[in-house]
């Protein structure tokens, strides 16, 4: 009322809440340009601080970079158009036992996926601030999750290489844990963004709270839980690949062997395989996410 | 053997609130409510927005706990039940709400089972295995309210005035001997909302079941409650027979002449 009121009887006037504002925003601007200019400055800072404490010296990299380049000519196989087939088969020696350790890299990866979202899954409605049982178990929830994902897989697979011994279990656990910290924590925001009125529903008929959590809060997150669990897997593919170097187990393990004792076309063999192997997953995972999200996306039109 | 959804317990069931509020930071949503319901009784609940009717449905279902005050039901002090008792109180007491309240992604069977989830075998309903008279139960609720048909679609595919309808049959499955609904026709057009008002009526009558429905509309509590109870500010400003609403008593429910009008 008081609003139209004032603007009809100073039409040519400039209202004063305007200019008010109008300073207010460019003290505002001011403010958030100095913070990013600190942040800048600060950045540099730091990054040629760490260059001169990390020894970084572009010079040295530029003299060593031939050993590279004749390291990697050194993994290429000799292969000639007339005995292509002979040399192949050369090239692939071990071809059958390469693809059994390749399988288990995958299985590897499935599993310790499974484990991690399957615990991750439980811990998210523990953890998620809405949802939690009670205020101290989201906290306690919380820094687990915080705890497993911080660790990084490969300090997790040397302390089970050395609990448990050389082999997949170790790397099933390793990546295993660290995928349920980093899912938990996806899942986890997922489910604070639930929708409440519908896990109020069914909590009003008298379900307990984990009943609670999967008739009403569910079916909410299910998609997304889906899609995250499939980006999940495809970067534990990666590292169940890489966790071989420690003796957890999978083609990893024949990489290290390869590269320890310098068969060099041995490796140029197992990385192709395992690039083609990686390149695969992704499209299937971001094929099958497609359609988890796909059909989503068309019942929300 | 008695009919699979009529109310299970003899025992006396009358309502009572004993000086109940209700805080929330510094703002009293309830202030000193005593208010007693016997047991069939199907009573209006007015006020204006923010008077408290919500506050108080979800503190009879223990959704919420009172700052002060106890809730009675017969011989037990409903606020002070745990656990496993107070999972079977919330089963006692079915709400329904504006906004229906289904979950969106589950067919509508499923739907009404949740309401099921109190009642044993308890442990497989944790991994989502209903027994067979569970799904008896739940159908039969849905073909009372007209909604069998549509028992496997999805529950967000159907209207509002259905989704109500199922969210009264989830009510019903969990064999209350109270529903309390919370503006249960405030999203329904007219026509749905005497559907929905009609089969209220019709559980309240038929089946003995006590109803406490907060309602925005005068009329409509006119026409299906003997019994209006009203807030104003969190405090209970009247509690009598509805033809006691004359415009005195909606002056003070309602404050001014024209939020009063809005509730005609
Ligand atoms: N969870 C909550 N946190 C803080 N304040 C709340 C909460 N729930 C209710 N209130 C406050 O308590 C008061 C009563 O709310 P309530 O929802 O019971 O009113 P109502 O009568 O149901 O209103 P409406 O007709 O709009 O649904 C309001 O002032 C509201 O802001
Ligand atoms: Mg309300």
């Amino acid at each position: 009322m008081t609003d139209t009121a004032t603007s009809d009887s100073m039409v040519s006037a400039e209202p004063l809440h305007r200019s008010q504002f109008r300073a207010t925003w460019r003290a505002h601007r001011w403010q958030k340009a100095r913070v990013s200019l600190t942040g800048v400055l600060v950045l540099v800072a730091l990054i040629i601080f760490s260059a001169r404490l990390g020894e970084v010296d572009l010079a040295h990299l530029w003299d060593r970079l031939p050993r590279l380049t004749s390291y990697f000519g050194r993994m290429v196989p000799n292969l000639a158009w007339e005995t292509l087939w002979v040399d192949l088969a050369k090239w692939y020696w071990n071809g059958g036992k390469w693809l059994a350790s390749l399988w288990q890299t995958v299985l590897i990866a499935v599993y310790a996926t499974l484990f991690g979202a399957a615990l991750a899954y439980i811990f998210s409605f523990l953890a998620a601030r809405n949802l939690t049982p009670a205020p101290w178990i989201g906290i306690a929830a919380r820094r687990t999750l915080e705890f497993a994902r911080t660790v990084p897989e490969l300090v997790f697979a040397v302390l089970f290489v050395f609990a448990f011994g050389i082999g997949p279990l170790a790397g099933v656990l390793a990546i295993a844990l660290h995928s349920f910290g980093a899912l938990g924590k996806l899942f986890g925001d997922v489910a604070e963004n639930a929708n409440l009125d519908e896990v109020k529903g069914v909590r009003s008929t008298g379900a307990n709270w984990w009943q609670t959590m999967v008739y009403g809060a569910t079916p909410q997150v299910l998609p997304d839980y889906l899609s995250y669990g499939l980006l999940r897997f495809e970067i534990n593919v990666r590292a169940a690949s890489v966790l071989g170097f420690v003796g957890a187990g999978g083609i990893g393990q024949d990489l290290y062997g390869a590269i320890k004792s310098f068969h060099h076309t041995d490796i140029s063999a197992i990385a192709l395989m395992l690039i083609a192997a990686v390149i695969a997953i992704d499209s299937l995972c971001s094929w099958l996410r497609g359609r988890v999200i796909g059909q989503e996306g068309l019942r929300a039109l | 053997m008695s009919h699979p959804l009529s109310s299970m317990n003899t025992a006396d069931a009358t309502l009572n609130l004993r000086g109940v509020s209700r805080s929330f930071g510094n703002a009293k949503a309830l202030d000193g409510i005593t208010l007693s319901v016997r047991d069939g009784e199907m009573v209006a609940v007015l006020g204006r927005s923010g008077a408290g009717k919500s506050t108080l449905l979800n503190l009879i279902n223990r959704l919420i706990d009172p700052t002060e005050g106890e809730i009675w039901c017969g011989e037990r002090n409903v606020s002070q039940l745990r656990g496993r008792a107070l999972l079977d109180w919330r089963r006692e007491s079915a709400m329904i709400f504006q906004r229906f309240n289904l979950v969106s992604r589950l067919n509508v069977i499923t739907n009404v089972l949740t309401g099921r989830l109190a009642h044993a075998p308890r442990l497989p309903k944790l991994i989502g295995r209903f027994t067979d008279h569970d799904r008896d139960v739940a159908i039969d609720a849905l073909e009372a309210l007209g909604m069998a048909e549509f028992a496997l679609r999805r529950a967000d595919e159907l209207s509002g005035g259905q989704q109500q309808r199922v969210a009264i049959a989830r009510a019903l499955v969990q064999q209350p001997r109270i529903i309390l609904a919370d503006e249960p026709v405030a999203s329904l057009d007219p026509v749905n909302s005497r559907a929905v008002m009609e089969a209220l009526r019709h559980i309240n009558q038929h089946r003995g079941i006590t109803v406490l429905c907060n309602l925005h509309s005068v009329p409509l509590a006119r026409e299906y409650c003997e019994r209006a109870v009203a807030l104003a500010k969190g405090k209970l400003v009247y509690d009598g027979p509805v033809s006691g609403l004359d415009d005195a008593t909606l002056a003070v429910i309602y404050g001014s002449t024209d939020a009063l009008a809005e509730a005609h």
